[in-house]
């Protein structure tokens, strides 16, 4: 097709402008388009990118290193080191290679650490945790060769502003099992944060980097310095790690979920005096309490095991909403895998919509079409008007000389003047608003929109202000609120504007 | 796996311009091509600076004996003035080529007949309707040609890319061609249905996408600097021009 410049003043979703030299390829921005081409839109965020010093080799520069693999792209880096796509030659199996930065290497008391501890994470086998199939270290780097996932990491999902607060709670229930499957062998993750949660097409949760914050670092608080300090990873971090002299369990990993958690939820983070979820977003109010007593500073206060918060969750019963919508109405089996997010309510929410909004703007139509009706009713008869008046003092002037009717006729006209005037009023003042917000309403309400707009309108409507379409406004108006206030709808609704905000 | 296949059209795409460029007066066959491939991908912007400057049919001739003089004699000694990129060397070599006009009247009528590429004026004519009214200035008017030709080649490069991988690949890319931009409101789950995938599995398709799309435009950006360093410079001014 054609790249036509066009003139329509159409704007971009993505920046809000109106590009200059029209669309590409019939609905692309070229500034948005050229701006996702830049080296900082790849695939780390921008801050790990920034703060890293540690320039990753290109995948030819480490080939020699590593005979055995076909090492075929650079998928990441971080502040602990950089991860390559590769294929081992002779299972041929696609692996992640992450090699760590040889500055991490140089500290004497790695190779220690390093020994220790990576057999035990080779160990750790669970659906929710990335795969490691072996550790070792070449010349020049420490490496570890893991399962590949395909997908993005949570900080990416969260990113793109399409996770509805229902993936958010499958997310959680799967981070929960991993870490109490890992606590159970006596490792602590020590840096859980979006960046290491991986998202797989299936929408199952990957956890990565088990342990090697604790290997990286010497300090036994976990605390990491210099380069390997990523900005912002340590909103993620519970108070005690942040504290050198404290020691660090399992506990700080719980309180780095609610951290996630809580974002997943309200799209903040938990600083400073943070509000309880639902508080700050239409999060349930019953998650309040499991995500504030994952957040607390005292790790004696917090859940002791991570299982216990998946527990909470459950006993919640969220799913209530789901259950009486979902086809199958028996409940997951516990080992099943987690349910696909269902972001089923939302079409549900549309169809239940539907009519009650049709409803509504019929009602307004009709009404506005009376209202015109009555306005034409009234200029025709104002038109008329002078000549009636002159036809009266005419016979007034005649009925001096002689009879005595013309008195019952002045009145006639004076009464028939203040009843349109009534009508007018009413019609102008009550009914045209009332029909126009009708009709707004039932639009606003068919795209799941203005929810409290929405139910002002209904009540409106119910409300005897609009007595030539009682039945119908009533009717409307009735549905309406009884749709709107189901709690599918309630949170589609949200849903729609939490995405708006973005 | 295409792989090795890849790494060789990239290798060749990312010193296409740089190899023109050093190549300079000597013509080896190879740099010949490389320009010519180059020239068949931008000559649009050239045509709808001419066109800014002069009417339809002076314009067709110009573009065409610009494009015989540049593909038959050495006219690379002006890559040099150009310094580093083929945008710039284009628009300069053609500005000293309109102001020389009288020397190279032969190749300006020869121009018509020369095959070295295939200039398609008609479908260029549909593509660059600038209104008469945006008082832009030719070289405006070239450079978000630029933008908009180099913008096309990449998503044709990427269509070519998809179709060749069979499958649905092609009509996937299709659909979700408008998330490369990452439209906030894309609504992930009536698309998901479209494509009959889970929404998760639609965001994995979209991240590739991106991610797919980002490299084909880095290394068309490659294709006419002198160097992939200087890509993320590129994008720059051209998303500048574009303000
Ligand atoms: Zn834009």
């Amino acid at each position: 097709m054609p790249n036509q410049m066009q003139t329509s003043e159409k704007k971009c979703p993505k920046c809000g402008e109106v590009p200059s030299a029209g669309f590409v390829n019939g609905g692309l921005c070229p500034r948005c388009l050229l701006v996702m081409g830049l080296a900082e839109h790849g695939t780390t965020p921008k801050s790990a990118a920034a703060n890293n010093r540690f320039e990753p080799p290109s995948p030819s520069e480490i080939a020699s290193e590593f005979p055995e693999l076909e090492i075929i792209e650079l998928a990441g880096r971080g502040g602990m080191g950089a991860v390559y796509q590769a294929k081992q030659k002779n299972l041929r199996r696609t692996v992640a290679l992450k090699i760590l930065p040889p500055e991490v290497a140089a500290n004497p008391d790695f190779s220690i650490r390093f020994e220790r501890e990576a057999q035990a994470l080779a160990l750790l086998n669970h659906p929710n945790i990335v795969q490691v199939y072996h550790v070792g270290k070449t010349d020049r780097f420490y490496y570890f060769l893991m399962e590949y996932v395909e997908g993005v990491n949570l900080r990416q999902a969260i990113g793109e502003g399409n996770l509805s607060s229902e993936e958010a709670l499958t997310i959680v229930p799967q981070i929960c099992s991993a870490l109490q499957y890992a606590h159970n062998q006596g490792i602590v993750h020590r840096d859980i944060k979006p960046e290491n949660i991986l998202l797989d097409k299936d929408g199952k949760i990957k956890i990565t980097d088990f342990g090697l914050a604790k290997m990286v670092n010497s300090n036994q608080g976990g605390f990491l310095t210099g380069t390997q300090q990523v900005m912002g990873t340590f909103h993620y971090m519970a108070p005690e790690q942040l504290q050198e002299t404290r020691n660090v369990d399992h506990r700080a990993d719980i309180y780095s979920l609610g951290v996630i958690f809580y974002e997943l939820l309200t799209g903040q983070l938990p600083i400073g005096r943070f509000a309880p979820p639902s508080q700050s977003s239409l999060a349930d109010p019953r998650l309040d309490h499991v995500v504030m007593r994952t957040l607390e500073n005292q790790p004696e206060r917090r859940y002791q095991a991570a299982s216990e918060i998946s527990l909470d969750i459950q006993n919640l019963d969220l799913n209530r909403t789901q259950h009486h919508h979902t086809p199958t109405p028996t409940s997951q089996p516990p080992n099943s895998k987690p349910a696909a997010p269902i972001k089923k309510f939302r079409e549900e929410a549309l169809q239940k919509v539907k009519v009650p909004a049709m409803l509504l703007q019929i009602t307004g139509a009709i009404g506005l079409i009376f209202a015109a009706g009555l306005l034409l009713l009234f200029l025709l008869l104002g038109a008329l008007e002078p000549s009636l008046s002159q036809q009266m003092s005419r016979t007034i002037s005649q009925g001096t000389a002689g009879s005595g009717s013309v008195i019952t006729m002045t009145a006639d006209p004076n009464r028939s003047l203040s009843f349109q005037g009534l009508l007018i009023s009413f019609a102008t003042i009550i009914h045209l608003p009332i029909c126009l917000l009708m009709l707004i309403a039932g639009a606003k309400m068919k795209h799941l929109e203005s929810h409290g707009f929405v139910v002002f309108v209904a009540i409106l409507a119910i409300l005897p202000l609009n007595p030539i379409l009682t039945l119908f406004s009533l009717v409307a108006g009735i549905w309406t609120l009884v749709v709107v206030n189901q709690e599918t709808v309630q949170l589609a609704f949200a849903e729609r504007k939490r995405i708006s905000a973005n | 796996m295409p792989n090795s296949d890849k790494l060789i059209n990239e290798r060749f795409l990312t010193t296409q311009w740089s190899m023109v460029a050093q190549a300079g007066k000597q013509t080896d066959n190879r740099s010949v091509k490389a320009l010519q491939e180059l020239c068949q991908n931008y000559w649009l912007p050239l045509y709808a600076y001419a066109r800014r400057r002069m009417d339809p049919e002076k314009a067709e001739d110009m573009t065409q004996g610009f494009f015989a003089v540049l593909l038959e004699k050495n006219f690379l000694e002006t890559a040099k003035q150009g310094k580093g990129r083929f945008r710039a060397f284009l628009i300069t070599a053609f500005k000293h080529f309109l102001l020389n006009q009288h020397d190279y009247e032969q190749a300006i009528k020869r121009g018509g007949q020369t095959k070295l590429l295939s200039l398609d004026f008609d479908s260029a004519n549909s593509q660059i309707s600038f209104q008469p009214v945006d008082n832009l200035t030719p070289e405006k008017v070239f450079e978000r040609q630029w933008v908009l030709t180099l913008l096309k080649n990449v998503m044709e490069r990427l269509r070519i890319h998809y179709a060749g991988k069979g499958g649905d690949h092609l009509t996937r890319f299709e659909t979700l061609t408008p998330q490369i931009c990452g439209e906030p409101t894309a609504d992930y789950l009536t698309l998901s249905k479209q494509l009959g995938v889970s929404p998760e599995a639609l965001r994995v398709e979209v991240h590739r996408i991106r991610k797919k799309y980002r490299q084909t435009l880095r290394e068309e950006i490659a294709s006419t600097v002198s160097g992939p360093d200087e890509v993320d410079d590129e994008i720059q001014r051209l998303f500048d021009v574009m303000a």
